[in-house]
């Protein structure tokens, strides 16, 4: 086998794991129940997903121009997936799309609780 | 080659109407923006795909700005929904989470188009 074959065998399995992690993400999306747990599925499998994706794609072209295209879109994916995820998890916090039962730990509730009461104090 | 490719789009097929599932029943409308945002890194896997297909680098540009068009978007609709959030001491005394009733003239003050937008106001599931 030369190398050029096993770097497309290679690409093709890590095309093929991310698609699968593209769909285990969309499942996930469908069945959690509420909208932190969904956010859970939505974020982390689908950036894994893509990244493979992106790493088979990168195999497959083997060049130079397409390497650091790629290396580009996944850094950015890295960096702005976390950002929109924590902006809809606040968002969905505030308002009240989270099942408060089901968190195990809610530390939010109490610092808004500590907030509103210093604010109470400084209003009397 | 071929046929890993096919599996993988029936995949990305698959995962995305499972995705407009999600976006269609909601039940609020942060839902719907975290459907949108998946539906979008779907569809820069399926052009992946297919440059990978045809070995040539000419989607590279099409990937980059879908990847920051879709970030953009997300985050311009999440912060319009949770635009009650960032005045400093704002939201905390008008809009307490224990307090969140759909009662459109608090004891503070005209709040009502904010008191009107709660999501599980009309849909509690």
């Amino acid at each position: 086998m030369s190398w050029t074959s096993l770097l497309d065998v290679v690409g093709a399995v890590c095309l093929l794991l991310g698609s699968f992690l593209c769909l285990a993400g969309a499942t996930g999306l469908v069945r959690f129940p509420d909208t932190l747990s969904r956010l859970h599925a939505a974020t982390k499998p689908q950036t894994l997903g893509l990244i493979l994706i992106l790493t088979g794609l990168a195999l497959t072209l083997r060049t130079w121009a397409a390497v650091t295209t790629l290396v580009l879109l996944a850094a950015t994916q890295f960096f702005t997936s976390p950002v929109s995820a924590h902006l809809v998890g606040r968002a969905a916090y505030r308002n009240r799309c989270v099942d408060v039962d089901t968190l195990v730990v809610d530390e939010l509730s109490d610092a808004l609780e500590r907030a509103e009461a210093a604010d109470e104090d400084r209003a009397r | 080659m071929t046929v890993v490719l096919g599996i993988s789009l029936a995949m990305l097929g698959v995962a995305a109407a499972l995705v407009l599932v999600r976006l269609y029943r909601g039940p609020s409308n942060l839902d719907r923006i975290v459907a949108a945002d998946i539906l979008l890194v779907i569809v820069i896997a399926g052009v992946a795909l297919e440059s990978a297909r045809q070995r040539t680098t000419t989607y590279l540009p099409l990937l980059m700005i879908l990847g920051l068009v879709g970030f953009v978007g997300g985050v311009a609709v999440t912060r319009f929904l949770s635009r009650d959030s960032d005045e400093p001491q704002g939201v905390l005394r008008e809009q307490p989470l224990s307090a969140r009733t759909p009662e459109p003239d608090g004891p503070e003050g005209p709040d009502g188009p904010d008191a009107q937008q709660d999501p599980r106001a009309e849909d509690p599931s």
